[in-house]
């Protein structure tokens, strides 16, 4: 149905972004932040709580402006929010007032084309995430995984050449996101949009990306960087891949403790 | 209908009691009537439409000046949440104001409208604007941030469609809560408007009820008035639970 | 310890303040009220207080004698509903709704006419026929001045849905009509002679043009008591009624110097009470007696307004206006049976 519009590739140079607490206090949420992400690559970013994870996803999907540096993709720079860079929440924030073919249809209502076929879109990904049955109930009928399964079907259903998702899986018990990580990497896999994932989880990091960037403390800078070749789906447990977990751990902690100094 | 059942027991109960106090302590009939007499005269009232004019002309009274107060309060207080600014701004005079009861306002009323229909309508309106804005304003400000972000990108890149798209349906349940609670307030207001000045009406029939010492329409007018307003406040609720979903 | 000694000391105290209290609330010791309500209008029952006529009877009976007063009827009905009075002087209306419902006999009627209706000075309305359609201010269904409006009305062949009604105070309706807010009032004396001093009301209509029941009068005012009150008190109420008329009689012989004594007492203008006495807006007779035929004709008209139930029946006695009139004309000096103008 949707042709296979591959992902774009995004550019972020010297990011810099600083705000003012109530208080009045200057914070500086990231530092000339610079890395480039590939078209089609699963980027997860690791790093410690309050290290501008959040805050550098929100600049990225452009309801947030920095207070310096530049973010292009393939080419083009960013000025604000686009159907192009979909995001997926960690509170699913989906719309209580709709049902769920609604919510997925929500981001279609921009696109000039006829209502019957947003609907067809709309379920047609419904399906992917294995919930056509629901398409007409409410949402708070679902139950946590289910709703994000909505929310990942949304974000997909606007055809998005970037993919941002804010740790998604982080209010799901540890059952539910094994499910999920699977699901999700299935149906990024058929078209392989450009993704850029934010989790504290370094084993979810390591079973789901192309490359793992760790972010370090206030303010955010890349302090490491790992390519991952291994074909998925992955064993998290195998010897390589615990080796690979404790280095970042090795890192993170690091940053960790810096953040309690 | 199962759910009428406990508010048929309490009826129940209330007219047993009542029929033993009058039978126990023998009132005049000017100070408690009997319940079968109170029944009688409800039956006399309602039967010859009477009671359906009175009930009817409070009724609309309170509707119009709820509707009027809807139509104002709805949007600004949507604006008032969206805006601090205009919260800011506007809010002083709402703290003001909004202590002060919509009773105290019946001299004034009569005053500057005299004791005609607008006066009423007046009173009750100072009665269903608070709720309705402040619930409005509760509604609109506390739309969850992350939905905000969603709709943004999700497509509403204006703040305009923001506005229609999330904000307006996310404060809806506040909204409804509000309208519902305003017509409360409202209903309350009118019987006092009523008693004070006026020619029709429930309030009416019971400051009339009391002049020529008919305790038994005065006891009909409130059985009436308590019925109407639980009435409206039980479709209130229906209609809550069908428009307002709780954020899932 | 102190705590205790404390305690105990409370302890003694509180049965000391109740025994007192017990005590002091036995008829044996205390003096009773008697709770006689009245409403600020040319009332003989003020003459009667301000001649001291009560005090004779205060001292044989040991009593005292408490005038309650109310703005109108209604709230005068609830007191005595509630036994808050024993004894009651109101308009004919609440009168014989409350002799009619409560239990409480009427046993004299002592003012007459006491009503009318008001247009502005430079109304062009001449007769009631004309209220056709017309914004009318009236005193509440309980009034004594309802049934008449209704009464004038049907006499032209209209009803209450003829007109627009508006409930307002007593006192309020002369201001109402001067000011033009309605095209037309109906209240009761004094209110009627403040209006007409003022300049800027004249009358349409006076009561005993529309409904001459008494001696070709409208009735205006009664008195009434509880049942137990008329049980208990036969002497006092019998009192009090004689002192009433022997007050007519006052006024009738002295209407100036009455004028006077009821302006200090209902803080009226003096001129607006002389002019009230003069017009015979207010008419005094000696003859209290609400007799059989007057109140048959009245409570008729009453049912016919709907105010009384079709089975509602006020009680009367009649013994003590028959005995008061005896007892003034043997006893005092009088000068005419009714008036004082005419």
């Amino acid at each position: 149905m949707t042709n296979g519009s591959v992902g774009k590739p995004l550019s972020i140079r010297d990011l810099t972004k600083v705000y003012e607490t109530r208080s009045g206090e200057r914070v500086e949420a990231m530092a000339k932040l610079s890395f480039d992400v590939a078209a089609g690559e699963f980027l997860v970013v690791v790093g410690p709580s309050g290290c501008g994870k959040s805050t550098l996803l929100q600049i990225l999907a452009g309801i947030l402006a920095p207070t310096g540096g530049t973010i292009s993709v393939d080419g083009e720079p960013v000025t604000g929010p686009s159907l192009d860079r979909s995001m997926i929440f960690q509170s699913y924030a989906l719309f209580p007032w709709l049902s769920v073919v609604e919510n997925v249809e929500f981001g279609l209502r921009r696109k000039s084309i006829p209502r019957e076929e947003q609907r067809a879109i709309a379920l047609h990904y419904l399906q992917l995430v294995g919930l056509s049955d629901f398409a007409r109930k409410g949402i708070d009928e679902l139950s946590g995984g289910m709703k994000q399964r909505v929310a990942i079907a949304r974000a997909f259903a606007v055809n998005p050449s970037i993919l941002l998702m804010d740790e998604p899986f982080g209010a799901l018990d540890a059952l539910t996101r094994r499910v999920l990580q699977r699901e999700l990497l299935r149906i990024w896999q058929e078209q392989q949009r450009t993704v850029v994932f934010i989790t504290h989880s370094v084993s979810e990091a390591i079973y789901l990306a192309d490359r793992i960037l760790v972010m370090s403390a206030r303010p955010g800078r890349i302090k490491a960087e790992w390519r991952l070749d291994s074909p998925r789906p992955r064993d998290v447990t195998s010897v390589q891949h615990r080796k690979l977990e404790t280095e970042i751990y090795a890192l993170l902690d690091e940053e960790v403790s810096r953040t309690f100094a | 209908m199962a759910k009428a059942l406990p508010f048929f027991y309490a009826g129940i109960v209330i007219v047993l009691v009542w029929q033993l106090l009058v039978t126990v302590t023998r009132p005049d009939r000017a100070i408690l009537p009997p319940p079968l007499d109170v029944a009688r005269t409800f039956i006399h009232l309602a039967s010859d439409g009477e009671l359906a004019v009175h009930a009817a002309y409070s009724l609309a009274r309170v509707f119009a000046a709820w509707l009027l107060s809807a139509v104002i309060a709805i949007p600004l207080g949507l604006l008032m949440g969206s805006s601090r600014r205009l919260d800011h701004i506007i809010s002083p005079f709402v703290e003001l104001f909004r202590p002060i009861s919509p009773l105290a306002w019946i001299p004034m009323a009569i005053l500057w409208f005299g004791i005609g229909e607008a006066g009423k309508v007046f009173v009750v309106f100072i009665g269903t604007f608070f709720p309705i804005l402040l619930n409005t304003i509760v509604g609109a400000k506390g739309v969850d941030p992350v939905l905000l972000h969603a709709g943004q990108i999700f497509g509403c890149t204006s703040r305009t469609a923001l506005f229609q798209r999330v904000v307006v349906p996310a404060a809806l349940p506040s909204i409804v809560v509000g309208l519902r609670v305003a017509f409360g307030t409202g209903w309350a207001a009118i019987i006092a408007a009523e008693l004070v000045a006026a020619h029709s009406g429930l309030g009416y029939l019971i400051a009339n009820g009391m002049d020529i010492l008919r305790a038994d329409q005065v006891l009909v007018g409130m059985i009436t008035i308590g019925l109407l307003g639980f009435l409206f406040d039980t479709l209130f609720r229906y209609l809550q639970s069908r428009f307002g979903r709780s954020d899932a | 310890m102190p705590k205790t000694i404390l305690s105990k000391h409370s302890i003694s105290l509180l049965l000391l303040a109740g025994l007192s209290a017990a005590l002091a609330s036995t008829p044996a010791f205390a003096q009773q009220e008697v709770n006689y309500g009245v409403q600020p209008d040319t009332d003989p029952s003020f003459i009667a207080k301000a001649l001291g006529y009560f005090e004779p009877i205060e001292k044989k009976h040991n009593v005292k004698i408490v005038f309650r007063e109310f703005s109108y009827g209604a709230p005068e009905n609830q007191a005595m509903a509630a036994g808050a009075l024993q004894f009651a002087s109101a308009g004919m209306g609440p009168a014989t709704i409350a002799v009619s419902r409560l239990p409480a006999k009427l046993v004299a009627i002592n003012i007459l006419e006491q009503t009318a209706i008001l247009v502005p000075t430079d109304s062009a309305l001449k007769s009631p026929c004309e209220l056709k359609g017309k914004a009318v201010a009236y005193p509440g269904e309980g009034s004594q001045q309802y049934p008449l409006l209704l009464k004038a009305l049907s006499k032209c062949g209209l009803t209450a849905q003829d007109i627009k009604l508006f409930k307002s105070n007593g006192p309020d309706i002369p201001t109402l009509v001067s000011n033009k807010s309605v095209d037309a009032g109906i209240t009761w004396d004094p209110s009627i002679s403040v209006g007409l001093a003022s300049g800027k009301v004249r009358i349409l209509a006076k009561a005993e043009e529309i409904l001459p029941i008494m001696g070709g009068h409208y009735v205006g005012n009664g008195l009434y008591a509880r049942n137990e009150f008329l049980a208990d008190h036969k002497d006092i109420v019998q009192e009090l009624v004689t002192a009433n008329v022997k007050a007519i009689n006052y006024i009738l012989c002295h209407p100036k110097e009455a004028a006077k004594l009821w302006s200090k007492e209902i803080r009226i203008n003096e001129d607006a009470i002389q002019l009230s006495l003069d017009r015979g807006i207010s008419v005094y007779s000696l003859n209290v007696i609400p007799t059989e035929d007057t109140m048959t004709a009245y409570t008729a008209f009453l049912k016919d307004a709907k105010i009384l139930q079709p089975d509602d029946s006020p009680k009367i006695d009649a013994s003590f206006a028959t005995k008061a009139l005896q007892d003034v004309k043997s006893g005092e000096k009088t000068c005419m049976e009714t008036g004082p103008s005419r």
